[in-house]
């Protein structure tokens, strides 16, 4: 026992010390703590509900950026039917990337200038993390949008032309849509009509012990919120949350997360405007194995990746089940789908090992339609709104994260497979 | 840095006697919090750092740790030990920012991951490979006891379990990686 702890605490010694001086980082640490908003202190008690909706908006609309997907089990009446075709994809030829704009190369200083319902991606200038920049998809316009906290995270609707701050949500020329005083950011997913939005909504801000039921709710803008059904329920450690959200289509997908948040355990496929449950799965997680679920945006599609790592130290590996409408398996996907296009046809499939090549794939049929370079790791990915083409970030694994978000190059990669480089060394 | 864990328990040791300091910090006080849960910080980081396997993110962690530990610090009973209990909040949310798809994506796999230039040597990769096979629940345990030098009633308080269970958990962890190594000896 000795001799194993000793080789314990040389094996977390060589580890640590990858971690380097640590001079400075208590003071660090403990100022950025206690730089928050003067209402987080214990004492104020009444205000700590606003509060940790606040800290909670942190997480969130830091992360729901690149979110668009993710956690839970299930139970249709249906068996899982044999799933459709997917062979083994064949490799696809990988387009040289040829850069195309690069604003970060250049820091932008023109402000953007398009057409109010033209989409674009938002993401922050290369040279400049306070400055929120944005570039049409096909790359032939970009510019500034806005000032930013460089520490905050946003959350933009699908076209780039709504976006949520920890404080308020603005439009891409910085006008306050929904000032700090209406203003929840709290599980806040974009509807695909990019003004409305779904969000999840429990009574306290911290959940008691035996968790609380959660409610589906819809808004927009200057609109009332509207339950839409009770489903689910938030625990301190495992949250629901809402996978896709579609006017369009009048469904919104939400997901149960387990223990720990590291596997979703059941998924809701929901009807807006009545809160009917239209299909429902469950997942038992027995520990062997992780579920998580992705949609795509109109919920029409959903992705549940079955993961397992390393048992008795063999590879991870990673599957894909694709439900329907109906919510009967139509495609089986060996990897693990990570988002749709926007019509639902396209898919960007992961490898199991999450450290790989990437591809957009036509699941439907497993065709490959394009590979990622050598070198670079999924961050990422984003539907072109009515459009086929998806965005994928990729990060180069040489290159440190310095800060709560990537350095990433985006591809824009069409339905024909065709991909340019749209962004360089940026942040989203 | 084989003594840092030692080193850092009597400093907490102090400073759970130091009642007057978390009676300051629950009226509001800032220093006294700061003096309080400053000493933490660095094996906090270490923690953070051991279970996500990213600087950055491991202050991150961390910093949020300690906000919500200023917020929640009056939800620390009289007479639980201040350090398992900040240990503990560091771990959920590490486990917090490890749920998230991005994370999932992009950092889990690098824990504990060899550095490619790293000079060969097999029993360090046998250690290490065992460790990167075991859950993560059961490597926080080894890294709370044998690293950080918590004891097993600590370890049970920073990860929810009994000393009964927090004992039970080590050992399972430690057998795990013992045939491991034995195997892999062989």
């Amino acid at each position: 026992m000795d001799e194993l702890s000793q080789e314990l605490r040389e094996a977390f010694d060589r580890q640590q010390a990858a971690l380097g001086s640590l001079a400075g980082a208590r003071e660090r640490v403990l100022r950025a703590a206690l730089a928050q908003p003067e209402d987080i202190r214990p004492r104020r008690l009444p205000l700590a509900g606003g509060v940790i909706a606040v800290l909670l908006a942190v997480a969130i609309v830091g992360t729901m950026m690149v979110l668009a997907r993710s956690h839970g089990g299930v139970q249709p009446a249906r068996a899982p039917a044999a799933p459709s075709a997917a062979p083994a994809p064949t490799p696809a030829e990988t387009p040289v990337p040829t850069p195309s704009v690069s604003p970060a190369a250049t820091h932008l200083t023109q402000p953007l200038s398009v057409a109010p319902a033209v989409p674009v991606i938002l993401f922050r200038d290369g040279s400049d993390a306070s400055q929120l920049d944005g570039i049409t998809w096909d790359g032939q316009a970009s510019g500034r949008v806005a000032t930013l906290d460089p520490h905050e995270g946003i959350y933009a609707n699908p076209g780039g032309t709504l976006y949520a701050t920890m404080q308020d949500v603005r439009d891409r020329s910085g006008n306050i849509v929904v000032p700090a005083e209406n203003y929840k950011a709290v599980g806040r997913f974009w509807a695909d009509d990019g003004r409305h939005y779904c969000r999840v909504s429990h009574a306290s801000a911290v959940p008691p012990p035996g968790g609380e039921p959660a409610s589906l709710q819809i808004a927009a803008p200057g609109e009332q919120t509207r339950q839409v059904a009770q489903i689910g329920t938030v625990y301190e450690q495992a949250g629901v949350s809402v996978r896709a959200c579609s006017l369009e289509r009048d469904r919104a997908v939400v997901v149960q997360a387990g223990a720990q948040g590291a596997s979703d355990r059941q998924v809701w496929v929901v009807q807006l405007s009545t809160g009917r449950v239209i299909w429902t799965r469950s997942y038992a997680g027995d520990g062997s194995a992780t579920v998580n679920v992705r949609a795509s945006r109109d919920g029409q599609y959903l992705a549940e990746v079955t993961r397992t790592c390393c048992q008795q130290g063999s590879a991870a590996t990673a599957s894909t089940t694709i439900y329907g409408p109906a919510g009967s398996a139509v495609g089986h996907v060996d990897g693990s789908v990570d988002a749709f296009s926007w019509d639902g046809t396209l898919a960007v499939r992961a490898s199991a090992a999450l450290d790989g090549v990437v591809s957009v794939i036509r699941w439907q049929d497993g065709t490959v339609l394009w590979t990622s370079p050598d070198g670079l790791t999924y961050n990422d990915a984003l539907a072109e709104p009515s459009g086929q083409r998806l965005a994928v970030s990729l990060r180069d694994p040489a290159i440190p994260q310095t800060s709560g978000f990537p350095t990433v190059d985006l591809y824009v990669v069409g339905s024909d497979g065709q991909a340019h480089r749209l962004l360089h060394d940026v942040r989203l | 840095m084989p003594g840092i864990g030692r080193v850092l328990k009597d400093v907490n040791d102090a400073l759970v006697a130091e009642k007057p300091l978390r009676e300051l910090a629950l009226t509001g006080d800032e220093r006294a919090f700061e003096d309080l849960i400053g000493p933490l910080v660095e094996p906090a980081l270490r923690l953070a750092y051991a279970m996500l396997g990213d600087r950055g993110e491991a202050e991150d962690a961390t910093q949020e740790a300690v906000t919500r530990a200023w917020r929640k610090l009056s939800q620390l009973r009289p007479g639980m030990p201040l350090r398992p209990w900040f240990l503990a909040i560091v771990g959920n949310q590490c486990r917090n920012m490890r749920r998230t798809q991005w994370f999932r994506l992009v950092r889990v796999p690098v824990v504990f991951r060899r550095e490619a230039h790293a000079e060969p040597d097999v029993d360090r990769l046998d250690v290490e490979r065992a460790l990167a096979r075991l859950p993560d629940r059961d490597r926080q345990a080894l890294f709370l006891r044998f690293y950080l030098d918590l004891t097993v009633e600590e370890v049970g308080l920073a990860l929810g379990l009994t000393p009964a269970a927090a004992k039970a958990r080590i050992y399972r962890a430690c057998h795990r990686l013992r045939p491991d190594l034995l195997a892999e000896d062989a």
